[in-house]
């Protein structure tokens, strides 16, 4: 039974699954315009605050709002039901929802995008604004020293003998010293 | 209702991407890491590489009844071979070389580079799990050590998930990017040779010692203020080729980042009296005149770093 044909039926009022299952289709989008007219003219009363309640708890914990009680929104939905026309907005309302449920899902879509490449970025540079924003001003007007390549290579081998050995492990053209202790 | 949960998944996927797998706290990570280096037996080959710098090794570290004794071996470059028993580092040529050997009596071989214990990191590195990563055949963690100020540069580690080995090194610079890296291209974990196969043509060494003297004299000189975290490791006098005068080797540490200063007493108003900065590839110096002293302090690691310990290098007052 497709929607429209049991929206055209009769008037229920016995609250069965059909009936709540059409609500449900109502809220997920999956009514056109004009079953979902059909549904809230002939079900406009009868649609409960318990059964508000429950679909739009769903909704608000999806969309984590929990700030609207859940009874005070059956009181404003059935409000808005009660002085609402019956004229629904003049695009097709399926397209609507839709639309806006993809607009919504591509706009995640891209905040989760955003944040992936964030979260490489900072792996890949991840000090960069540290250095930038932190990065002490030294006083000095550094210059370009002059250092004897003999003494600048034996502190550099010096240095290396106690540094983390992230540096050439075995040879260093630059050094002079060599090793090889006998006896 | 489908729609909403597409939406929800959408939602929590960069929560999820970032959720804390392992490793999570850096000291305790790295602890297990240096500690199974230490304590693991292994042999396997190792590329270093630094811009246009490559060299390969191959490194046996082997634990048994009389302790630890590891060997490495140049796989390029001139022919030579060190080997670290107790501390004491030896190194064998096969053929008289054609270029230098490094002096290292103090020589860490790769992958034994981190520190252990060491409970501080935590407060000067911010640790980020980098997932997982096959290196040589095996399933590595790894994680990325950032810096949370400006005087120490970051590291990129990954370690065999099983066993824990450091397999990969990574030296990062001022923009994040690789500087450098020791990384496993080949690894047997839990086999190497005996200690009498690793002992063969150093029976007749005697271990490195530094040119000249060294000693550990009672500490003279210290770092009034130094960047948080650097910690004094050692004081030594030494004697370099070259230099007429014996010359104090300070070296402080965060675990990590190492930086020396070299003191030396002037013989004559302004034999070398000079300041400035002198680089070579991610090494820096940087040398002041300190009275009758030059202070050239030395490091890869940011200038502000050898600045404010060169600044504030003073002797230690004793009472």
């Amino acid at each position: 039974m497709s929607h429209l044909a049991y929206a055209n039926k009769p008037h229920q009022t016995d609250g069965g699954h059909d009936y709540i299952a059409l609500i449900s289709a109502g809220f997920d989008g999956e009514l056109d315009d004009q079953e979902l007219l059909t549904m809230l003219d002939r079900h406009q009363s009868d649609i409960n605050a318990s059964c508000w309640q429950t679909w739009q708890l769903i909704g608000d914990t999806l969309r984590q709002s929990p700030s609207t009680h859940p009874s005070q929104l059956a009181q404003r939905v059935a409000e808005q039901l009660k002085h609402e026309p019956t004229v629904l907005a003049p695009k097709p309302l399926r397209a609507m929802h839709t639309r806006h449920m993809m607009s919504l899902a591509a706009s995640v879509s891209v905040v989760a995008l955003v944040s992936w490449s964030a979260l490489h970025l900072a792996l890949i540079s991840p000090h960069t604004t540290q250095l930038a924003s932190s990065a002490p001003a030294s006083s000095h007007a550094i210059q370009i020293a002059q250092i004897d390549p003999a003494r600048l290579a034996s502190f550099v081998a010096a240095h290396r003998d106690f540094a983390l050995s992230a540096d050439s492990p075995d040879t260093d053209t630059s050094t002079q010293n060599t090793a090889e202790p006998t006896q | 209702m489908k729609l909403w949960l597409t939406c929800l998944l959408f939602a929590c996927m960069p929560a999820w991407a970032d959720a804390p797998t392992t490793p999570t706290d850096a000291a305790t990570w790295l602890n297990r890491v240096a500690q199974a280096t230490h304590q693991l037996t292994y042999q396997g080959v190792f590329v270093y590489q630094s811009q246009n710098i490559m060299a390969i090794s191959h490194i046996s570290h082997l634990i048994d009844n009389n302790g630890e004794i590891s060997r490495l071996d140049a796989l390029s470059g001139p022919p030579h071979a060190f080997l670290r028993i107790d501390g004491s580092v030896y190194c064998s040529f096969q053929n008289k070389p054609s270029g230098d050997i490094e002096h290292r009596p103090h020589h860490s071989f790769f992958p034994e580079v981190l520190p252990y214990p060491n409970t501080h990191l935590n407060n000067f590195y911010q640790v980020r799990s980098l997932g997982h990563a096959k290196i040589a055949d095996h399933d590595c963690e790894g994680v990325l050590l950032i810096p949370r100020d400006a005087y120490r540069y970051g590291y990129a580690l990954w370690a065999d998930s099983t066993s824990h080995v450091l397999l990969r090194l990574i030296k990062l610079d001022a923009h994040g990017q690789t500087a450098s890296q020791l990384t496993f291209t080949q690894i047997d974990i839990g086999h190497a040779p005996t200690r009498a196969q690793l002992s063969i043509d150093f029976n007749d060494k005697l271990p490195i010692k530094q040119s000249g003297n060294e000693t550990e004299p009672k500490a003279v000189w210290q770092i009034t203020n130094p960047p948080s975290g650097f910690h004094r490791v050692t004081e030594t006098v030494m004697t370099l080729p070259d230099h007429a005068q014996p010359i104090t080797h300070l070296v402080y540490s965060d675990g990590l980042a190492t930086v020396s200063l070299f003191i030396e007493r002037q013989t004559q108003p302004n034999t070398f009296h000079q300041q400035g900065l002198v680089q070579q590839g991610q090494m820096l110096l940087y040398t002041r005149p300190m009275g009758q002293y030059q202070v050239t302090a030395v490091g890869a690691v940011p200038l502000a770093t050898l600045v404010l310990m060169a600044d504030n290098l003073a002797p230690i007052e004793r009472k």
